[in-house]
């Protein structure tokens, strides 16, 4: 295992400078200490997620520095890259506030991810089609729906704070995939929408399926967990499928794509494209 | 379209539930070469879910957890994922929850939820 010590050591507690200037004091004494056990152990792994991003962001910038067709967007990428690890403090700051443990990471399968993806075009598309638009997608539902169920204070103002990000993220996916997608060789775009179809079914996996089984297995949620930003089982689905079918699936339509195909396809065994997918 | 619904659909493309389950069936290997690429992705809004995200190949220490989530889950029990500190400053690790504060016997911390913690 090469798990870390994350990117914000515990803070010396109650404090809410820092990272956290402007943000309100939490307010957790009105919830059993149970939940709030719980509901805070998210927060390094939020930051663990954020950390992951602005690694992904990273590797991204440096691919489309090396490419005409991508190259003008690099900066935007550098900028996201240091949103991700602002949020990255971020989290692990609202966390050690709160009395959670320090973030953990492991950057094993950052590069398990980046690994199948040598040249820089495609690396730099694909990426962005799939980490950024189609991932910041979801990952912005996942913010609001949970920025909408969470009560208390430091949780819900942090979660508002990451969400603005999320949001000009995602934008940022799809207006940079608008942008190239016509200059970009058939093979990339094959390439892309065989990214696209292994993203939604894994996607679907990670995202949806654990909630999924919570549900099918009638494990009880506490109403407090979502006052403290852990989203409902029924929350996270809904939203997960919201931000699939409302929001990517046109989008991957407009853009050329085939996202119907895609979605409908996603658990489908054949591999479209060699040398995509060792 | 209710979860029951989204769980039907899911079947029917070609997915299973099963397939983000602790223990064996890891998601790579379920779905073929896919996953080489798909197990990799960001798992979003984080919960503390110690089974999800991959966690389990990634760290021993997840396996460990989701292992005893599984069992505590199958005795009627709610897993705790959480390390917490206690009112006289003792680590408690995660646990399995019963009613009462009783743990099952599957539980690997027996006296867990009868602290105060």
């Amino acid at each position: 295992m090469r798990a870390r010590t994350g990117p914000e050591r515990p803070t010396r507690g109650g404090r809410g400078d820092g990272p956290l200037r402007g943000l309100p004091a939490p307010h957790i004494e009105t919830y059993a200490p149970r939940d709030v056990a719980f509901a805070i152990s998210a927060w390094p792994l939020r930051a663990a997620e954020e950390l992951r991003s602005a690694l992904i962001f990273h590797a991204l910038a440096h691919a489309s520095a090396r490419s005409p067709i991508t190259a003008e967007w690099t900066p935007q990428f550098v900028a996201a890259t240091h949103d991700e690890v602002a949020h990255a403090r971020f989290c692990a700051a609202v966390g050690a506030r709160l009395g959670a443990a320090p973030p953990r990471w492991d950057a094993h399968p950052v590069r398990a991810r980046l690994r199948p993806m040598t040249e820089p075009l495609l690396r730099a598309s694909a990426l962005t089609l799939v980490e950024v638009a189609i991932g910041e997608t979801i990952s912005m539902a996942m913010f609001r729906a949970g920025r909408r169920a969470a009560r208390e204070p430091l949780t819900r103002a942090a979660l508002e704070r990451i969400l603005t990000d999320e949001v000009r993220h995602q934008r940022l996916g799809w207006n940079a995939m608008g942008a190239w997608l016509p200059d970009l060789p058939a093979e990339i775009r094959g390439a892309l929408q065989e990214e696209a179809r292994l993203a939604l079914g894994a996607m679907e996996q990670k995202v949806a399926v654990p909630a999924l089984r919570r549900l099918e297995a009638n494990v009880p949620f506490e109403s407090a967990y979502a006052a403290l930003g852990v989203l409902a089982p029924e929350a996270r689905v809904e939203a997960f499928y919201f931000a699939t079918e409302r929001l990517v699936l046109p989008r991957l339509s407009r853009l050329g794509l085939d996202g119907e195909r895609a979605w409908q396809h996603r658990y489908a065994h054949t591999r479209a494209k060699e040398g995509s997918h060792p | 379209m209710n979860w029951r619904d989204r769980l039907r659909q899911m079947t029917l493309a070609g997915g299973a539930i099963s397939l983000a389950a602790c223990g064996g069936g890891s998601l790579p290997s379920q779905m073929g070469q896919a996953g080489q690429t798909g197990s990799n992705f960001q798992c979003g809004n984080a919960n503390p879910d110690p089974c999800i995200c991959g966690r389990p190949d990634a760290s021993q220490g997840a396996r460990a957890q989701c292992d005893g989530e599984i069992a505590c889950q199958a005795g009627g029990g709610v897993w705790n994922p959480t390390y917490m500190l206690d009112s006289t400053g003792t680590t408690v690790p995660p646990h399995c929850e019963v009613d009462g504060g009783a743990a099952p016997d599957a539980a690997p911390t027996p006296d867990a939820g009868s602290d105060g913690a």
